[in-house]
């Protein structure tokens, strides 16, 4: 009882100077003198633990703090395995984590909802159904949205993804590009505050991915939105990002954030972008080496 | 085009075969009839409608007893996915059920429900509702959780992720179980019929036998392979045609 209550008050501090940059304590009210809305996304003293078999649980996430204003475009980087994912999924509401929460517009995350959408890695399209038919089954099963408006609203998405002529076509008929802006056009069809994108361009070609950038980064302007974008590849992320944030190896920490200041838009190959890359690389380098260590140790 | 002469070809050498051992006479008609017979018997069958009312009587056992068995067979392929302690329990009782003839049901369902329609509707029931289940719980499986995952994220819950993602998702994986699954309820209903009379296409089988009409029994046998291979070719081959367009070939069938 005395445990969870100080569990909770040592949450509700760390909360409050958590994440924007790292201060002092007491900053509760200068981050709320700094920033007067309540943030989009606030994640507050997240761990996950898996028990595994073994007696010493594995820590996979440890007091992950973090403050995403609206219309934040926000990257994490990290090598593989450090719990990025897991940290979307959480935030999607799609798994509970063993400690802390996470709030969206300062209502607690109990379950998924449309307020924010994740486009997973492995897409998730859904092959039974047309195009149109996937970008139209967040709208019907989730928000329950009347029939004409639904219609209306998968044009107007699938337009904005330039697929208005494969409204009918099944997903395997598409290729990787046209699946990924099928994912973005269903994910952005319930207009969500927030867009959680989790390695969506890892697996397309170079060509593919620029284009996608500068679709990604147009539509974000065009609606709005808040994203957190997880990516492997540091210079995506500051090719895309106002804020990148580096995350550690086992545990899973936010080891420091860089903001990036560049002006938009910008392009994977300008100089600016690269050195800030490199800068953020070299940070990461240390976290890759040590989870290379741990995988062959083994 | 090349398939149908192989047909042509294969099915004229059968019926030659067949008239020619007739023609011999070495057993007599009423013991081995020729085709010519049988299909005067069709012909009689369907033109006094008897067969029909068997076909009528038949369908509706099937209908009733198959739609019954998927239904349940889902729910329970889907409690036993879902839950450890089933799936070690009841799964493998399942599995080791499955090695009873469905028949060997009957006794028991004529104690239970009487002779009624009831009991060979018990019987056809279980006589699909294992392969039903085990290929729904292997399905469920087998199944990328990827889909339920995206179902979840786009905020469908409950039933509506049960009936729009989960159960279109397993489909390409349970066609196989449900077809089988009819193949079992369709023999199951037949022996049922013919052992407990009460209509249908088994009892006709049985009354050819019992009034020495060779020429019926197997325009009866006909009439039973010829209905499991309509079924099979116009429902389960247009579900599986029809998965092939949707998923792509590869995928629908992995």
């Amino acid at each position: 009882m005395m445990q969870a209550l100080r569990k909770s008050v040592a949450s509700a501090m760390q909360y409050g100077f958590g994440s924007a940059d790292v201060r002092q304590a007491g900053s509760v009210i200068s981050i709320a003198e700094r920033s007067p809305e309540p943030p989009k996304v606030r994640v507050a003293g997240i761990a996950q633990r898996y028990l595994n078999g073994s007696k010493t649980p594995l820590t996979a996430l440890e007091d992950i703090n973090l403050q995403i204003q609206a219309g934040e475009f926000v990257c994490i980087v990290g090598p593989s395995g450090c719990g990025k994912s897991t940290l979307l999924h959480m935030i999607a509401g799609l798994m509970r984590p063993s400690e802390g929460e996470v709030w969206i517009n300062e209502r607690r995350v109990e379950n998924t909802g449309t307020d924010r959408i994740l486009i997973f890695q492995e897409l998730g399209l859904f092959p039974w159904l047309t195009v149109a038919q996937n970008v139209e089954f967040g709208m019907r099963h989730g928000k329950g949205m009347e029939k004409r408006e639904r219609r209306a609203r998968v044009a107007e998405f699938l337009k904005l993804v330039h697929l208005g002529q494969f409204g009918d076509s099944y997903v395997h008929q598409l290729s990787g590009g046209m699946r990924q802006r099928v994912a973005l056009a269903r994910a952005l069809a319930t207009k969500p505050d927030v867009l959680l994108m989790d390695e969506p361009f890892a697996a397309l070609d170079a060509q593919t991915r620029d284009l996608l950038h500068d679709e990604l980064e147009k539509i974000w302007a065009h609606t709005g939105c808040t994203v957190i974008f997880v990516t492997h590849n540091v210079r995506e992320a500051v090719r895309l990002g106002d804020r990148v944030l580096v995350m550690t190896f086992r545990p899973g920490r936010i080891k420091r954030e860089f903001h990036v200041e560049l002006p938009r838009p910008r392009s994977l190959e300008d100089p600016e972008v690269a050195l800030t890359a490199r800068d953020i690389l070299q940070d990461l380098r240390e976290e890759i080496d040590k989870s290379l260590e741990l995988e062959y140790a083994k | 085009m090349k398939k149908a002469g192989k047909h042509i070809i294969f099915y004229g050498a059968l019926l030659g075969i067949w008239i020619l051992l007739a023609r011999l006479r070495i057993w007599p008609p009423y013991i081995f009839p020729d085709p010519k017979g049988v299909m005067e018997s069709l012909y009689a069958g369907f033109s006094d409608k008897s067969f029909l009312i068997a076909i009528g009587i038949s369908m509706r056992r099937m209908l009733l007893g198959y739609g019954l068995s998927v239904v349940l067979g889902m729910a329970l392929g889907l409690m036993v996915a879902s839950n450890k302690f089933l799936e070690d329990t009841l799964g493998g009782l399942l599995v080791s059920l499955q090695s009873l003839p469905s028949i060997c049901w009957l006794p028991l369902a004529v104690l239970w429900f009487g002779l009624s329609e009831k009991a060979i509707l018990f019987v056809v029931v279980m006589g699909s509702l294992l392969s039903v289940t085990i290929s729904m719980e292997t399905g469920r499986r087998q199944m990328p959780k990827i889909y339920g995952m995206a179902g979840r994220n786009l905020g469908a819950r409950g039933l509506r992720l049960f009936f729009f993602v989960l159960l279109p998702a397993s489909l390409p994986y349970i066609v196989t179980g449900l077809k089988q699954g009819w193949a079992f309820a369709w023999r199951s209903l037949i022996s049922g019929e013919m052992i407990f009379v009460s209509l249908g296409l088994g009892q006709l089988l049985m009354m050819g036998r019992d009034l020495n009409d060779m020429s019926q029994v197997i325009a009866v046998m006909v009439l039973i392979v010829a209905i499991g291979y309509i079924v099979d070719g116009l429902v389960f081959q247009t579900i599986e045609r029809r998965l092939q367009r949707k998923w792509g070939v590869e995928e629908a069938t992995a």
